[in-house]
């Protein structure tokens, strides 16, 4: 028998498939108009990919559109994205206790107990500072790729303080630097220093246990990476995948630990 | 099929006793706090209306006056008044509540510039000095009424008036008592009740109550849950929480419980210095009193513990500075005590933000396990 989990985000959606307790395929894309469309069309790709029919996998859904997906009968059940990315990060790496996953619209510190089970969690408020849009607002200004941006704090000598928490005043502060000549690399380091530590404001209100993982895409920013473990005193466990289908997975766990055995 | 009744009065503003009371020569006087007492405005058949946003979301023209970084409950509020669906109020009284409903007063104001606006002042601490303050500001209260209104209210009517306050407030705890450990009624149904009798005369809604307490329902749900933070009438966002399987099973709100639960019952004493002490301590639910922090921990607690309930969710409006500082505290605190809690920051009535707050309430539910 096979699970497959799905994982709509504002940007991105991934999927993936387990057999065997083990992962045999997963796949991320950019997301369509549409989370339920997104949702079927990364999943289509992943089981064309591997050659399976979808009649021989039970389906779970999180992210965008995760009760929409039940009530067309693609996916058997839905789970939130916190249990999910809790849960396939726990499974991963059983030592894991907080999980910080930084997507496109949403950041959240999940913190987990010893059997993997959601003990507490936070996510931003309705805003979209310490958020993946924040980045990309910001390396917009600056005339930077997301990849670019990241890079920039190894390449910096005096980061810039970014002391506006809204997006938009932030990248007002960002134009009046380049305006005033202070160096890319300057501001770029900036930028992902004050991304760090809206996260870190968030973190604890909930705490930070060892061991700690950072998920979603913008763990995949060596900057703002590098910038929180120094701010919150930890080094990040790599989970050894892509840390974007991290929460697909543990969808596809939730589904594998309720039917895997019938 | 008085509970339907109730909620046909909730989901409107000048429902049809509203009008009944004014087609028989009476006042309607629109107010925005639970300080507000009622009974001087009953004593002489002045109906005490509490303004809300009735689930309005469009703020176009209010945003002209007020700003986007106003509360939204606020925004909502002064639309309405100002697109003319509060034009059945007779007058207003305001409260400085907090700096949002103070900017909104002074907004409608000087828009509309209603001939009755009375300026009813609620200290913000409870103690000698304040009580004697209070009792005189509800005696200017009345003052103003009788000038305006070319009435003149006796302290017998006010004691009589009490009388009923008192009555309602015992039948309205009988209710939520019917809520808390074997639920028969949803949350959205004592929001609703709530929004009714502050949109009602007295005697109407205690009757209402009455027969709504008969149809007891049988409710599902996964997990019982107190709600606490800023007012909130929005009966479409309790509905669709419960739908999740989270039910409201109490709230320490001024939309809900807290506009009453703490309320004292008339004890013979001098009326005025009477009403002065029930409504200040009362008000202590409200994160504008200051130094009250414990009681409201406190009364989160209790009714928690009364309740038995699985967790509790803090909410405010975004831009509100006295819930949004205090939600953050009390998260903390209560966590601390063994409860599990979700704080959510919303705007007010917004049908697209509701994804949002569905993530945040069924992953809170598959933390209580339910």
């Amino acid at each position: 028998m096979l699970f497959g989990g799905t994982d709509v985000g504002s940007l991105t959606a991934q999927a993936v498939l387990l057999e065997d307790g083990r992962i045999t395929g997963y796949r991320n894309i950019r997301v369509l108009p549409n989370p339920v469309e997104s949702a079927k069309k990364v999943m289509g790709e992943l089981l064309e990919e591997v050659g399976v029919s979808p009649d021989d996998v039970v389906i779970f859904s999180t992210g965008y559109g995760r009760e929409k997906l039940v009530e067309d009968g693609f996916a058997k059940e839905h789970v939130s994205e916190i249990s999910c990315h809790g849960r396939g990060a726990f499974w991963l790496n059983p030592a894991i206790r907080t999980i910080i996953d930084i997507g496109g619209q949403d950041a959240k510190v999940i913190r987990i107990d010893g059997n993997g089970n959601l003990a507490n969690f936070v996510m931003n408020d309705k805003c979209a500072a310490g958020t993946g849009r924040f980045l990309e607002i910001q390396a917009r200004a600056l005339g930077l790729t997301l990849d670019e941006l990241g890079e920039m704090t190894f390449k910096a000598s005096n980061p810039v303080a970014i002391t506006a928490r809204c997006s938009i005043y932030a990248e007002t502060e960002v134009l009046h630097y380049m305006q005033r000549k202070f160096p890319k690399e300057d501001i770029a380091a900036g930028v992902n220093r004050s991304m760090a530590e809206r996260i870190y404001y968030l973190a604890r209100r909930v705490g930070v246990e060892r061991e700690v993982t950072l998920t979603g895409g913008v763990a995949k920013n060596r900057g703002v990476k590098h910038e929180l473990e120094k701010i919150l005193g930890v080094k990040f466990v790599d989970l050894g995948v892509d840390p974007q289908i991290v929460g697909a997975l543990g969808a596809a766990i939730f589904a594998m630990e309720k039917y895997g055995g019938e | 099929m008085s509970l339907s009744k109730i909620h046909e009065i909730a989901s409107t503003l000048e429902n049809e006793y509203v009008e009944k009371w004014r087609s028989e020569g009476n006042a309607v006087v629109g107010h925005a706090c639970i300080a507000m007492p009622k009974e001087v405005a009953e004593a002489v058949r002045i109906l005490p209306f509490r303004l809300r946003g009735a689930g309005n979301a469009d703020t176009s023209t209010a945003d002209s006056y007020l700003s986007r970084y106003n509360c939204s409950l606020c925004r909502s509020c002064l639309e309405l008044v100002l697109n003319g669906s509060y034009d059945f109020l007779d007058g207003l009284v305001r409260v400085r509540g907090c700096d949002h409903w103070m900017g909104t007063f002074d907004e409608v104001q000087h828009a509309k510039n209603p001939e009755f606006m009375h300026y009813f002042k609620v200290p913000h601490l409870v103690n000698g000095d304040t009580l004697e303050f209070f009792s005189n500001e509800i005696k200017r209260l009345k003052e103003a009424f009788e000038n305006r209104f070319g009435v003149e209210i006796t302290e017998d009517e006010i004691v009589r008036y009490a009388k009923v306050q008192d009555e309602i407030n015992e039948k309205m705890r009988e209710f939520y008592r019917l809520r808390f450990k074997k639920p028969r009624f949803y949350g959205s149904d004592a929001i609703a009740v709530v929004v009714a009798r502050e949109s009602l005369p007295s005697e109407v809604f205690l009757q209402l109550l009455e027969s709504a307490m008969a149809e007891k329902k049988k409710v599902d749900f996964r997990a019982k849950v107190l709600l606490a933070g800023s007012p909130l009438d929005e009966i479409e966002l309790i509905r669709k929480i419960e739908e999740m399987g989270a039910l409201i099973v109490a709230e320490t709100t001024c939309f809900g419980g807290g506009s009453f639960w703490n309320m004292a019952e008339y004890d013979g004493s001098e009326i005025y210095d009477f009403l002065a002490a029930k409504y200040l301590n009362n008000l202590k639910i409200c994160a504008r009193m200051f130094g009250e922090y414990a009681f409201r921990k406190n009364f989160i607690k209790s009714m928690a513990v009364e309740a038995e309930v699985d967790g509790v969710i803090l909410q405010h409006n975004k831009f509100c500075d006295l819930f949004g500082i205090e939600n953050a505290k009390l998260r903390m605190d209560l966590e601390k005590d063994g409860i599990p809690v979700l704080v959510l920051e919303k705007e007010y009535a917004s049908t697209a933000d509701i994804g949002r707050i569905k993530t945040r309430v069924q992953a809170f539910l598959e933390r209580l396990k339910r």
